[in-house]
């Protein structure tokens, strides 16, 4: 009698050592799953802002590449990125700058004042750099998490006179 | 049924549950690892691709100087073509040339590989005799 008592006890404590097993690794799926899901979507986040810094300017540029219609100009201690286009005989112009922590572009009519808080804000950025030199737009630009990076966009108008691809 | 074989079907069933759990998070973990895996993989082939990209442009603004370009960046001749590793990828380029009655097609291979994941970039470019090549 005080056997079977004893494994009866055995028994439940067995099923409620179960049930706390149970507890404690659904708890553990569900803080691992949520990290996993977290890291994953941080890193498609870093990669899609990561794209968007070096496509954006350089695709912008392989829009708009026209003789003389590409510069880099200075505002305010800012090097700015200006890309003109000509629209019913008005020329309008397109800059790409860092701002504030931020990838700025801002579209306006040649000669109206320039405010660099007024362009529209693309992605974080910590420095955007342009240069254009010998045939090739190279800017540099810096992530807020300290990546550096630099491309290199060749502008047919400019690189090889007459040449073609 | 007696109490202790309600007992027994209990644990039964709570072994059923844990065994069936065990199965969910391996396949839900898996499925995690594999996404995680796979943003990895994209970022990857993000880099190699702008880092083929970067060099395909700077190969069309070299023009008629593609060989020079690419030794005045650190790539090294090997075996008909030109290897350099830098910024935790290897990068190899060949180049063919077609000369033509008014001028040369050049046509380019940009490889790069990192960490297994390989991005291959076929460019073409054509330099006219008359040319100024502005590099």
């Amino acid at each position: 009698m005080k056997k079977a008592a004893h494994s009866h006890a055995m028994s439940g404590v067995f099923i409620f050592m179960l049930l706390g097993i149970f507890a404690i690794m659904s708890t553990l799926l569900v803080l691992l799953g949520a990290q996993a899901y977290r890291a994953v979507v941080d890193s498609a986040a870093r990669n899609a802002e990561e794209r968007i810094l070096l496509s954006y300017p350089a695709n912008k540029v392989r829009m708009n590449d026209d003789q003389d219609h590409l510069r880099v100009e200075d505002v305010d201690g800012t090097k700015t990125l200006v890309i003109s286009q000509d629209f019913d005989g008005s020329l309008y112009e397109t800059r790409i700058y860092c701002y504030d922590g931020w990838l700025y572009e801002v579209f306006q009519e040649h000669g109206d004042e320039i405010a660099l808080e007024d362009g529209e804000a693309l992605t974080q950025a910590a420095y955007f750099r342009p240069e254009i030199k010998n045939g090739l737009l190279t800017f540099e630009v810096g992530t807020p998490e300290g990546a550096q990076y630099r491309m290199n966009v060749a502008l047919r108008s400019q690189a090889a006179k007459g040449a073609t691809t | 049924m007696s109490r202790e074989g309600k007992g027994s079907a209990l644990l039964f069933e709570i072994t059923i549950v844990l065994f069936f759990f065990a199965i969910s998070a391996t396949v839900i973990l898996s499925m995690f690892m594999r996404a995680n895996d796979m943003s990895v993989s994209g970022r990857i082939m993000n880099e190699t691709l702008f880092a083929a990209q970067d060099m395909a442009e700077c190969l069309y603004a070299s023009g008629n100087q593609p060989d020079e370009y690419l030794t005045s960046v650190g790539f090294m001749q090997e075996e008909g073509e030109y290897r350099r590793d830098s910024n935790g990828f290897a990068m190899a380029v060949r180049i063919e040339r077609e000369a033509t009655d008014a001028g040369t097609l050049y046509r380019a291979s940009v490889e790069v590989l990192e960490k297994e994941i390989e991005t291959r970039l076929p460019l073409a470019w054509y330099v006219p005799d008359w040319a100024e090549v502005a590099t």
